[in-house]
C-alpha cells in the first residue's frame, strides 16, 4: 500500500489549506473571483484549448483570447487542474494530447494538484484507430482495470510532482463486469488508490446519483469511501429525466447532498477542498446571487469542520 | 469468464456503431437511458459547433440536419473546434446554393482556417520578383449574396436580406488584421483565376503579405 497525504500540515510546509473553490466562468461577474468568496479556482483546461492537427499530430493549442482571459480572471487565486479528456481507463492508451497540454500548463499556469475522472471515452475501432464514444463510460471493477489505472495514475502523479486525484463517476449502467475480490465501483476505486498512492476526488453528487439510480442508501454508499484518501470534494445540482436522476450540474445543490457533505467532513481527518460545480449554460438561470450563496454555504460548512479538525489535531 | 478490458471496450465501441456486440444488456433501462443521454450530448455538441449557420435555418431544417449528422456518427468530438470542422464540412454539401446559411457556413470554415494559420504560419514573401504563387493554404474567399453587414446583422436578430447575385467578396487569411476584409474586384478576380500575369506585382505582393497567396512549397 502506497501512502497518500494531502494534509499541508505534513506534506507541504508553508502552504495554507485551500477551502472552497469554483470553476472559471468568464460570463460571471469578476467580483465572484475574489478571496472574500473563493479560496481557489478549479480549471478545466480543455475549455481554453482546441484540438488541431499540426503536421499529422493532434495537439491541444490554447485558444489564446480565452486562455488569457481566464488567466487574468483567476491568476491571483490558487489553481487546481481538473481535465476531462485523458480517458485514463482506455485499454489502448490515455489521450496523449491531454498529457502534453498538462506538461505545458505545469509551467504556464502552475497547479496545486491535478484530477481526472475514473472512466474511458475512447475505444479502438476495427482498423485499430482510436474513436470517441461520445459519452464517458464507467470501467469494469476488475483486477486488470485496477492495475492498469493504478500504474497510469502513479505515473501522472510522479510526472507532475503534485497529488493526482481520481473522480468517482456517475453512470446508469447496471451489472458491469466485476472480479469477486474487487466487487464494485467502490472496491475498484479503493484498489486503484491503494496500488497507486493517489487520492480520490469524491464527487458527492455523482455518489448520490448512483445511489438513487441503483437503489442504495446514499449515507451507506458514502460510508464505503476511504476518507483518508479524499483530497477534494465536488458538490453540484442535478435533475430527473425518464425516471433517472442525472448528474446535470444544472442548479443548486440538493439538501441530500449538503447532508452528505456534512457526513463526509465530519468523518474525515482532513479534506483540503470543496468545489461547487455548475455548467456554463445554467449560469444565467441560477444567477450570480444564488451561486454566491452556494459558495458561502460550502465555505461555512468546510470551515466549521476544519475548526473541529484543528482542535482535535 | 470476464472479458479483457480491451475486448469489453472494443465490443462496446462496435455496439455504439450498430453492431450486435454490446457487453452490457442493451434492454436494461440503464443502458437505454445511457444511449438517450449520449444522443442528447451528440446533438448538443453539434448545435454548439455550428450555432451561427443553424440560426439561418427553420427549426425543422435545423433538427433534420442535426439528426442526420448524428445518425451518421457526428457529434462525438470533445473539442468544439474539431466538431465545428466536421459539422460545417457536412453542412457545406447539404445546404442550398445560393443561400445565406451556406455563406455563413463557408465563412465559419474560412475563419477557422485563417485562425489556425495565424497561430502556425508566417506569410513568406520572396524578395524582388513575385515569382510563382498559389492560394494560401489558410486563406479563402467567400461570396455574399447580399451586403455582408446586413447578413451579419441578421445573426443578432436583424431582418435577413433577400438573396441577390454574388455581389460582395470577403477575403479570409491569417495575415489580415482581424483575419478578414472585403476583397476588391481585382483581388476577387485574381483569386478566381490566379491569372497572376494580368495582376500588378504590388497587388500580388500585398496579398502574399496577408497570406491570401503563397509561394508553392
Amino acid at each position: 500500500m502506497k501512502p497518500f497525504d494531502l494534509d499541508p500540515r505534513r506534506t507541504a510546509p508553508g502552504r495554507n489549506p485551500l477551502g472552497v473553490g469554483f470553476g472559471c466562468h468568464l460570463s460571471l461577474p469578476e467580483a465572484l473571483y475574489t478571496a472574500d468568496l473563493l479560496d481557489f479556482v478549479e480549471i478545466t483546461p480543455e475549455i481554453y484549448h482546441r484540438a488541431e492537427n499540426v503536421e499529422d499530430c493532434i495537439r491541444l493549442l490554447p485558444e489564446r483570447t480565452l486562455f488569457d482571459a481566464a488567466l487574468g480572471r483567476c491568476g491571483s487565486l490558487p489553481i487546481v487542474m481538473h481535465s476531462v479528456s485523458l480517458s485514463i481507463g482506455s485499454a489502448h492508451g490515455m489521450y496523449r494530447p491531454c498529457l502534453e497540454m498538462m506538461d505545458r500548463l505545469q509551467t504556464e499556469w502552475p497547479f496545486r494538484w491535478y484530477s481526472e475522472h475514473l472512466q474511458f471515452q475512447t475505444t479502438l475501432d476495427t482498423d485499430g484507430k482510436s474513436t470517441e464514444t461520445g459519452i464517458p463510460f464507467p470501467l469494469p471493477a476488475t483486477n486488470e482495470v485496477a492495475e492498469l489505472v493504478a500504474d497510469r495514475a502513479a505515473f501522472i502523479q510522479n510526472r507532475y510532482g503534485v497529488p493526482f486525484l481520481l473522480e468517482n463517476p456517475a453512470h446508469y449502467l447496471p451489472d458491469l463486469p466485476a472480479d469477486p475480490d474487487i466487487g464494485d465501483e467502490f472496491g475498484l476505486m479503493e484498489a486503484i488508490l491503494l496500488r497507486s498512492g493517489c487520492g480520490q476526488l469524491l464527487d458527492l453528487h455523482n455518489l448520490y446519483c448512483n445511489a438513487v439510480n441503483f437503489n442504495l442508501n446514499p449515507a451507506v454508499a458514502l460510508s464505503r469511501i476511504n476518507m483518508d484518501r479524499v483530497g477534494e470534494i465536488h458538490i453540484a445540482g442535478g435533475s430527473w429525466r425518464d425516471g433517472f436522476y442525472m448528474d446535470a450540474h444544472d442548479g443548486r445543490v440538493p439538501e441530500a447532498v449538503w447532508d452528505l457533505l456534512e457526513q463526509a467532513l465530519s468523518s474525515a481527518r482532513y479534506i483540503p477542498a470543496v468545489v461547487f460545480e455548475i455548467l456554463d449554460e445554467y449560469l444565467e438561470r441560477v444567477g450570480p446571487d444564488a451561486i454566491a450563496q452556494q459558495l458561502e454555504r460550502a465555505r461555512n460548512t468546510w470551515q466549521r469542520y476544519r475548526a473541529v479538525a484543528q482542535v482535535g489535531a | 469468464m470476464i472479458q479483457s478490458l480491451a475486448a469489453f471496450q472494443s465490443n462496446l465501441g462496435r455496439a455504439l456503431l450498430g453492431e450486435d456486440t454490446c457487453p452490457i444488456d442493451t434492454q436494461s433501462p440503464g443502458f437505454r437511458f445511457t444511449m438517450t443521454v449520449r444522443r442528447s450530448w451528440c446533438e448538443g455538441r453539434s448545435i454548439m459547433a455550428a450555432r451561427a449557420v443553424l440560426s439561418f435555418m427553420t427549426r425543422v431544417d435545423q433538427q433534420r440536419l442535426v439528426r442526420e449528422y448524428v445518425d451518421h456518427g457526428g457529434g462525438l468530438a470533445w473539442f468544439q473546434a474539431t466538431e465545428s470542422e466536421r459539422f460545417l464540412a457536412f453542412l457545406a454539401v447539404k445546404l442550398p446554393e445560393p443561400s445565406h446559411a451556406l455563406t455563413i457556413c463557408r465563412m465559419s470554415q474560412a475563419l477557422a482556417k485563417a485562425r489556425l494559420g495565424s497561430s502556425t504560419v508566417v506569410p513568406l514573401v520572396k524578395q524582388g520578383e513575385v515569382g510563382l504563387v498559389e492560394r494560401g493554404r489558410h486563406a479563402a474567399l467567400v461570396w455574399f449574396y447580399a451586403d455582408p453587414g446586413e447578413v451579419m446583422a441578421a445573426l443578432n436578430g436583424g431582418q435577413l436580406p433577400p438573396i441577390g447575385p454574388p455581389s460582395h467578396a470577403v477575403l479570409f487569411a491569417p495575415g489580415i488584421q482581424g483575419l478578414f476584409r472585403v476583397a476588391t474586384e481585382a483581388e476577387a478576380a485574381l483569386w478566381d483565376t490566379l491569372a497572376v500575369a494580368n495582376a500588378t506585382p504590388a497587388l500580388v505582393s500585398a496579398l502574399l503579405m496577408e497570406g491570401v497567396l503563397a509561394h508553392p512549397p
